[in-house]
């Protein structure tokens, strides 16, 4: 057992941090203060090869394997952690048609999910099934060598930039299937981006499915293979909101750190209190605990790993130690931490979002129980 | 056209503890790049590469974690990299370090051009790139801001305080680069992935080398540090303006008017 990063795994994570210093930390504050990232972003991470780092070689990714993906995604969440979903959603949708989809679909939609000129998104999420798949309304039927699909996804992230949405519908009765669809076409309508409370610019939408016709040459995998097709990408989704609570629990030790040598009580720095060294040591025995867990679920994935339990196990561990950590960090802050000024005030309104996507913190347990009892 | 590129790994931290009994810096376990002039000459190696065609070797002198700056340079593009590493090396000087990379590069075989950046961020003396020269016997053209070679002759802008002045010279011949000559590319993630897992970086060893024992490392440096330290920041008295923050302005912008700092 070696835990030291490899030469390689050293390189990445160093030219990742050269990216999110350069590229995304001086306009993380301007990021959420306009609830707006740039779209030109995702472009500089494609032409970095950072957006399909993990997906193969020769539809435009980088073969780098998933530990290499969450060191680059630590170092990119870092700055501000919701311009890096550009990272996230490439790799769900890319992965999920790697897996499942056929060569033609593969040619047609990587590539572009790659460089950036593509952002692709998942809509399976409703307003009235939450994660249950078998309670979709959502439905797709034949129409001749047509699928027409009619319904309403929620929290539809990136759903409004163009590019492939992955939607789940349910076919003949509960089969859920998934479909690829473009996010320009007929019929597909958007919201306006929710108003949320952090992670602001990453415009999640609701979209209404009005008669959306796709030829058969979108469906991706088999009818009724829609909830493998899910589980697989979201495994994968629940890596890289692992690694984004670390970043964002390592920003706040950091924040926490930098305050408590700067601000002084009675002519001392307040780090040099035991309660405040207290709280600074309890933040970073989370910080480096959630780390470690997921470098080895992302390095159990690398090794053929379904991580279908290993991946819950993380995401319900990580998310509820960063939101710990950057409590910690606001007490530390005092009631400057809670002026818009002062990074911790992003961090705080954002990290709570973690342990409620993909699968909140109560699915999880669900998983890791039902795994445990079969 | 073969181009060597001289490159030196050095710490990219703003902190590097000195060991204060050789004054030599501990860089062992210190995040590090390439030297940032270093990228340049890289590049404008690169660049002529595209353009006259030909090959690029980097290489360095430095201890086994040099190797990563090597894999980044292959990265960027270079054909071929080349770590000299040896725990004799260690300690050498300026005259040292351009003694070994003069035996190394004789080892190589023909070349045309040997680029370096103008001098590295640590070490601060400018003195590889013309000392190497030196060795080598070559033509040196220092702080060059442009360079073309036409029918084997080397047209290069030399850098000077008031201006530039345009050399020519026959190849080969040694160039030191300032960082005005061009960008340097970034590698991607898959260039980076492809030097770690494919690219090929050659370790010399003093044994692979015929070089005069008595010149190898801090014993055969021509230069000693007596003393290293780190200098402590001065104390400047400073002024605190005090009152209403209106006042206080007023006051300060007051006081720099009066010594026509401000107008």
């Amino acid at each position: 057992m070696d835990f030291r990063l490899t030469m390689e795994e050293k390189l990445i994570q160093k030219m990742a941090h050269e990216f999110a210093s350069t590229q995304i930390e001086p306009i993380a504050a301007q990021i959420d203060r306009e609830k707006k990232i740039p779209r030109e972003i995702a472009n500089k991470m494609g032409d970095a090869g950072l957006l399909g780092m993990p997906l193969p070689r020769q539809y435009g990714g980088s073969d780098s394997g998933f530990l290499n993906w969450i060191l680059a995604l630590e170092q990119m969440h870092y700055p501000v952690s919701s311009a890096s979903s550009f990272m996230n959603m490439c790799v769900m949708v890319g992965r999920g048609i790697v897996q499942f989809g056929t060569e033609a679909q593969k040619k047609q939609f990587i590539p572009p999910l790659c460089t950036g000129e593509l952002i692709g998104s998942w809509a399976f999420t409703e307003p009235s099934t939450g994660s249950d798949p078998k309670s979709l309304v959502t439905r797709a039927e034949r129409d001749g060598g047509h699928w027409v699909i009619n319904g309403v996804k929620r929290f539809n992230t990136k759903g409004n930039l163009d590019g492939p949405a992955v939607v789940f519908a349910n076919v003949d009765g509960l089969k859920t299937t998934a479909f690829i669809v473009d996010k320009n076409q007929e019929g597909y309508i958007n919201s306006k981006p929710y108003e949320l409370m952090g992670n602001l610019g990453t415009e999640t939408v609701d979209t209404r499915f009005v008669n959306v016709r796709v030829g058969q040459d979108r469906l991706l995998g088999e009818i009724g293979q829609g909830f493998s097709i899910l589980l697989a990408a979201a495994a994968v989704g629940r890596l890289g909101l692992s690694i984004k609570s670390v970043a964002m629990a390592q920003a706040a030790q950091d924040e926490g750190v930098k305050y408590a040598k700067q601000r002084t009580r009675r002519g001392v720095p307040i780090g040099s209190m035991q309660a405040i060294q207290w709280l600074l040591a309890e933040i970073a025995v989370r910080v480096e605990g959630a780390r470690w867990m997921t470098y080895r679920t992302a390095a159990l994935k690398d090794q053929g790993s379904d991580i279908l339990k290993e991946s819950s196990m993380i995401k319900l561990f990580a998310t509820r130690l960063a939101k710990e950590a950057v409590d910690m960090s606001m007490q530390i802050h005092g009631s400057y931490g809670f002026i818009r000024d002062f990074k911790i005030e992003r961090i705080y309104r954002t990290v709570k979002e973690n342990e409620l996507i993909e699968g909140s913190s109560e699915v999880q347990r669900s998983i890791i129980g039902g795994h445990l009892m079969n | 056209m073969k181009i060597i590129v001289c490159i030196k790994q050095v710490p990219s931290g703003a902190k590097v503890p000195i060991d204060t009994r050789t004054g030599a810096l501990l860089r062992e376990g210190c995040p590090s790049d390439i030297n940032e002039d270093d990228k340049h000459a890289l590049e404008e190696a690169l660049l002529l590469r595209a353009k006259d065609g030909g090959s690029v070797t980097a290489i360095t002198m430095g201890p086994p974690q040099a190797e990563e700056s090597l894999r980044e340079a292959l990265a960027m593009g270079v054909d071929e990299a080349v770590l000299l590493s040896d725990r004799a090396f260690a300690g050498a000087d300026t005259s040292g370090t351009s003694c070994i990379l003069a035996v190394a590069i004789r080892k190589l075989g023909d070349f045309d051009l040997i680029l370096c950046g103008k001098q590295t961020s640590d070490g601060d003396t400018a003195q590889v790139g013309p000392q190497l020269a030196e060795e080598l016997q070559l033509p040196q053209i220092t702080f060059v801001r442009k360079i073309q070679v036409v029918n084997g002759i080397v047209q290069a802008e030399r850098s000077l305080e008031d201006g530039y002045e345009v050399v020519e010279a026959e190849l080969p011949v040694l160039a030191t680069v300032v960082r005005e000559i061009n960008t340097p590319r970034k590698p991607t993630i898959g260039a980076l992935i492809d030097a770690c897992r494919k690219g090929k970086v050659i370790v010399w060893t003093a044994a692979d080398l015929e070089i005069d024992r008595n010149r190898l490392g801090l014993e055969g440096s021509l230069t000693k540090m007596t003393r290293a330290f780190v200098p402590q920041p001065k104390k400047r008295a400073g002024k605190i303006y005090k009152g209403l923050p209106h006042d206080a302005v007023r006051n300060l912008l007051d006081e720099l008017e009066g010594k026509h700092l401000i107008g």
